[in-house]
């Protein structure tokens, strides 16, 4: 991009040193009032602001992402999980032996979950997930090219000596001195703390989905002397090697794949697998970020598409302004293409200053979403991320270079389009003629263009890939007809027409081509949507305003100064349109999100019937579980359904690799006391008979809505119901396939995918112990309290209990406030829309100085000149408002409706702070005029008639 | 005896002033440049007098009706109407007072765009305080009055250069005014639109409109009743009449 945008200013400069009449006319309309320059400006630098703030999030996110992996990780690149000891000794001695330059470091640890408590504060505190783990700190530092990195300091731990990971400490709020107790395979272990360490390298190390790490490091042999007596269904503990790349923390990723194979050369890969945990994790972190950054570059589309509007109308509004200039430069002999040049040389000073102050904007754009999201990222216990802000030189440049891009080629067309003047009309500044008559070759061009399109969209119906033809395609075809139709009936009517059916396409097209609008769940479909419904209302509302006029005529004839904020927006229809869409496009966005967010919030009831038939989630360390016996003993518990839970690996279609994807095995008791609710089931099956035919053949799966999804918006589905896919084991890396019968909606519970016990045994073997149980609550008895009880009784079991419905209202609320997220981000957009008008304000007053003049030499006192400014914002404001919220209610009521969402959600409008939104909306685009109101209001009557000797 | 000479014998001077001027300057500053537009200019408009203004470029005509008729401010002098110190209105005051008793003529009719004629005619009357029916009425009868009631539904840009210099003229008169202001009112138009324009001016100043009209054209000013010639800010009284 950079280089088509240096090629494009480079152009302009060539044009403007060659054509010296032209450079002139360019520079100095762009120079002569530098404070409209400078208006001008600040219009068009909002779009580029908010490009750049959204890479700005990306890099952010990605950089905290590293900076996580960074700190779990350190100088491991690969990793090879070994369950027998003495295997593990062989495979660790065979890639020492591989003396290979790419590798810096071999060494291995044993690792096993373990709970800890201590009672250092008086009060009983506990990590039920911690991980005890065994490692030579001598051979820990020597791993890899530098010691520092690893975290690892000080002596191994001797006897009862442990060194416990920063994260483990707050845990348990123990220092260097205190006593912490582990509990694992039913045993009770009083450990001294000798030492802390950084969550740094192999100190660091960690596998799961948390970003902190609880690491306890003992002495060498205390676990498998643990082990020895472990109860049954206790998970083994595992043996990891580790190896490092030669290179940096981050760049010795780039040598995973060739180390990968290497070992794998030298180990075989029967029962074993190399896992390149470093490069899997970093570019995690790209795709997170890149994902993240889509989004808000995603929502700011509308805001972008706004500025376009402004820009556009900015130069339209520069254009009329100096119609007669322009007519008279044509008089002399000034060619169209002239003028083109003259207008892009004038647009190339605006778009380059304000891409350029946009990209710093957007540096402050991305730091302020950054310090509002940092709560959301940080509030979610273990799986929270501190966002540490950051931006790549990258970033800024490509903001740039998309905002100069955006803006040249919006000059460019509108300077086309205002170049085609007529030069007699221009002089006399006479209206255009508003007979349209399209010529035969338009005729032509835009009857085979929309048969194209509809050849494109016919396509598009069997490839679910072309969403954006699916969305756009019908109105587009109908577009392009419009010459033809004007041919036919008046143009007003054809219009008209094909407005209108864009607009019913955008609000029901989803329903008529069975609900794939968004099945692929990128935002964009969304953003597509939305400007399809805001334009075809916009377009709508300006050519009925005709029908308006006389209603409005009769209702402001009392009022001066009414009179006259309405007789020029529907005098000039063509820029208030622009105005007008700028307007819509924003509220729409603005008030769409408030209702979806208020509409999830209020789905918990739902939600949690949805969830399961159960009351109570408990989860518990997998090498200490508590039997259901035990469970079944305490108060208020009535029925325990065991889960037996680990991770897998899935092989589906359109993955290059394999996912790592939770999954809990099943019994007939999780199915009598009510599973979660299916939304899809394998044709043919009820839903109980999903869950039986799931209990019986090992070979089947049920999933949930947004299996293997990695992005955010709707659950896109990724598999079809009755698909096969492979299933791997991690550690052993022995692949079974498995096919899918039926999809859950959500899963709050963090369950997964479900299988039977006779499948989990196929895929994981005891790695997947029992440690999940869904837990139904004696009527009488109060399922937090019972969920409280679970967590004191059990702490050497590590259990950690709560109820469905207080882990679905946490998750309404983590949702609520990324909603909020998201509106913070939008209100930009509405600032766009605010100062838009206040820039279109600008431009009209000095365009109709002359006019003030009149009405104040008439005796128009300047209170009303004022007030006819500031109403005239109000009204094109409102209508802006009116079209916007009507249309993102109806989209979103159709939505929920189409069970985009989820099935049964209720549509609920949040009327207070729709009304909110509206009136703070209104109230700023009638502040943003004050200021070119009161100008306007000072105009003094002589100097803008300009009666001069 | 015409009407129009009957009308002009009946200006006396002994009739109460509609308004004066005395000592009034005005004084323009463009950077370092200082130029003095109107110098000590002292001068009394009796009621239905028609005062031509004529004089050469830069002579001071224009600044003469915008300082008298209190679109701009003056930097000496007063000017009075009836009785009443112009310059010393408030803004607010002084607006009402253009909107209640003075009407404007300019070369370049200024019609508001999106008006239809009607609407403009009626804005000074609805600026007075008429109600919306009355003012329609009266802008309507008006438009009557220039011979443009067929035109009145439709806006300026669809207008000739004529029609719309009729429509400033009933606009400038809807609000029966004491005095209406005119700036080269036939300046933009060819000469037979131009002489209709002044036929109908003088008509209406037979009437009783007490007119102070801005022109270059001598043929024009002749017809007025009185002639005042401009030169260098004040007035020629060698060459007035």
């Amino acid at each position: 991009m950079p280089i088509i945008v240096g090629v494009v200013f480079l152009a302009v400069v060539v044009i403007a040193l060659l054509q010296p009449m032209l450079r002139r006319l360019g520079v100095r309309d762009a120079t002569r009032r530098p404070r409209e320059t400078a208006l001008v400006i600040a219009g068009s630098l909002l779009g580029t602001a908010l490009i750049t703030g959204s890479f700005v999030v990306g890099d952010t996110l990605d950089s905290s992402i590293r900076s996580a992996v960074r700190n779990q990780l350190g100088p491991i690149d690969e990793i090879v999980q070994v369950p027998d000891a003495t295997v593990a000794a062989r495979v660790r001695q065979q890639i020492a032996s591989l003396d290979d330059e790419r590798i810096d470091g071999v060494t291995s640890l044993v690792g096993v979950t373990a709970s800890f408590s201590s009672h250092s504060t008086g009060e009983p505190l506990a990590e039920p997930e911690a991980k005890m783990i065994e490692l030579d700190f001598t051979e820990g530092r020597d791993f890899g090219a530098d010691p520092t990195i690893t975290g690892i300091e000080g002596d191994t731990p001797q006897g009862d000596e442990v060194v416990i990971g920063v994260d483990l400490a707050n845990r348990l709020s123990v220092a260097e001195g205190d006593e912490v107790t582990a509990f694992l395979y039913g045993k009770e272990l009083k450990l001294q703390v000798t030492g802390l360490l950084p969550r740094r390298g192999i100190a660091g190390f960690w596998l799961g989905f948390e970003s902190t790490s609880p690491n306890a490091f003992v002495a060498p042999g205390t676990i498998s002397k643990l082990a020895a007596g472990a109860p049954k269904g206790a998970s083994p503990p595992t043996t990891t090697i580790l190896v490092s790349n030669r290179g940096g923390v981050e760049d010795s990723g780039d040598l995973s794949v060739a180390v990968k194979g290497l070992i794998e050369d030298e180990i075989g890969t029967t029962g074993l697998r190399v896992e390149e945990v470093k490069r899997r994790g970093l570019e995690n972190a790209d795709e997170q970020g890149d994902q993240f950054g889509q989004l808000f570059l995603g929502i700011g589309s509308f805001a972008i598409i706004a500025g376009i509007l402004l820009l556009v109308n900015i130069f339209v509004m520069l254009a009329e302004e100096r119609k007669s200039q322009l007519g008279m430069l044509r008089a002399v002999g000034m060619k169209r293409s002239h003028l083109v040049r003259a207008f892009v040389i004038e647009g190339a000073i605006y778009a380059f200053l304000s891409s350029l102050a946009g990209a710093a904007v957007g540096i402050g754009v991305g730091w302020a979403i950054v310090k509002l999201a940092a709560p959301i990222f940080g509030g979610f216990g273990d799986f929270s991320l501190d966002l540490i802000f950051h931006f790549d030189p990258d970033s800024l440049i490509t903001g740039f270079c998309a905002g100069a891009l955006i803006s040249m080629l919006t000059i460019f067309i509108t300077s086309l389009r205002i170049s085609r003047i007529n030069i007699i009309r221009a002089i006399r500044d006479l209206p255009e003629p508003k007979i349209y008559r399209a010529r035969t070759r338009t005729v032509i061009i835009g009857s085979v263009l929309a048969a194209a399109l509809a050849a494109l969209f016919v396509m598009s119906l069997s490839n679910n890939d072309m969403w954006p033809v699916q969305i756009a395609g019908p109105p587009l075809v109908l577009f392009a007809l419009l010459p033809l139709a004007s041919r036919m009936m008046s143009r007003r009517i054809a219009v008209l027409g094909v407005a209108l059916l864009s607009l019913l396409w955008g609000i029901f097209g989803d329903a008529l081509v069975g609900g794939s609008f968004f099945e692929s769940g990128d935002i964009f479909a969304f953003v597509i949507q939305g400007t399809l419904l805001t334009f075809s209302a916009v377009i709508i509302a300006t050519q009925t305003q005709e029908n308006l006029e006389g209603v409005i005529r009769r209702v402001s004839a009392r009022s001066l100064p009414l009179r006259l904020s309405v007789a020029y927006p529907l005098a000039r229809r063509g820029r208030t349109g622009l105005t007008l869409g700028m307007f819509a496009l924003v509220i729409f966005t603005m008030t769409f999100i408030a209702v979806l967010s208020n509409v999830f919030g209020g789905q918990v009831d739902t939600a949690v019937a949805k969830e399961s038939g159960f009351d109570v989630l408990a989860t518990s360390s997998d090498t200490n579980p508590p039997t259901e016996s035990q469970l079944e003993a305490l108060d208020g518990v009535e029925n325990v359904a065991s889960l037996r839970y680990g991770t897998i690996l899935v092989n589906a279609d359109g993955f290059d690799e394999p996912v790592p994807w939770t999954t809990s095995a099943i019994d007939q008791e999780f199915v009598d006391g009510g599973p979660p609710l299916l939304t899809e089931k394998l044709e043919g099956l009820s839903e109980d008979e999903v869950w039986q035919e799931l209990l019986s053949d090992p070979g089947t799966i049920v999933v949930p809505s947004f299996f293997l999804q990695t992005g955010g918006g709707p659950p896109a589905s990724v598999v079809e119901m009755g698909d096969t896919i492979g299933v791997i084991d991690p550690v052993t890396g022995v692949e079974h396939d498995r096919r899918i019968i039926g999809e859950v909606e959500n899963d709050f519970a963090f369950s997964g995918s479900y299988v039977s016990y006779g499948s989990i045994d196929e895929l994981l073997g005891p790695k997947a112990t029992a440690s999940r149980f869904y837990i139904e609550v004696a009527d009488d008895s109060n399922e937090n309290a019972v969920a409280k009880q679970l967590q004191g009784e059990l702490v050497a079991n590590g259990v950690e209990a709560e109820s469905f419905r207080s882990r679905v209202e946490d998750f309404s609320q983590a949702n609520l406030q990324f909603f909020r997220l998201m509106q913070s981000y939008l209100a930009l957009g509405l600032l766009v829309g605010i100062a838009g008008l206040g820039v279109v304000m600008v431009r009209a007053v000095r365009e109709r100085r002359r006019d003030v003049g009149v009405l104040r030499a008439l005796g128009f006192m300047p209170k009303q000149v004022r007030r006819a400014f500031v109403l005239e914002s109000g009204f094109v404001a409102l209508q802006g408002i009116l079209i916007g919220a009507v249309l993102a209610l109806i989209t979103a009521s159709q939505l929920v409706a189409t069970g985009e969402f989820g099935e049964d959600i209720a549509f609920d409008v949040p009327w207070i702070q729709l009304g909110l939104l509206t009136g703070i909306a209104l109230v700023a685009s009638l502040l943003a005029t004050a200021w070119p109101a009161q100008e306007a209001s000072k105009i003094p009557p002589a100097v803008a008639l300009r009666i001069a000797d | 005896m015409s009407q129009i000479e009957e009308a002009k014998s009946e200006v006396s001077l002994s009739t109460p002033s509609i308004l004066t001027a005395e000592n009034v300057s005005k004084i323009y500053k463009t950077g370092a440049e200082t130029v003095e537009a109107l110098k000590d200019l002292s001068i009394t408009i009796q009621p239905g007098e028609f005062l031509a203004v004529m004089g050469p470029s830069g002579s001071g005509k224009t600044t003469f009706l915008n300082c008298l008729s209190g679109l701009d401010d003056i930097d000496g002098g007063r000017v009075m109407v009836e009785g009443q110190g112009l310059h010393k209105m408030s803004d607010a005051k002084r607006s009402r007072n253009r909107a209640e008793k003075m009407g404007f003529i300019f070369q370049s009719f200024n019609l508001i765009p999106v008006f239809t004629a009607v609407e403009n005619v009626e804005l000074p009357l609805l600026l007075s305080g008429r109600s919306p029916a009355d003012a329609r009425k009266s802008a309507e009868q008006t438009l009557e009055r220039v011979g443009l009631g067929h035109r009145k539904n439709h806006r300026p840009n669809e207008l000739s250069g004529g029609e719309q210099q009729r429509v400033t003229i009933a606009r400038a008169l809807s609000g029966k005014p004491s005095i209406v202001w005119a700036d080269e009112p036939t300046g933009n138009l060819d000469s037979e639109t131009a002489w209709s324009i002044v036929g109908l001016l003088q008509e209406l100043n037979a009437e009783g409109l007490t007119l102070v009209l801005v022109t270059h054209d001598p043929a024009i000013g002749e017809k007025a009743s009185r002639l005042i010639l401009m030169r260098d800010g004040a007035i020629d009284t060698s060459a007035s009449q």
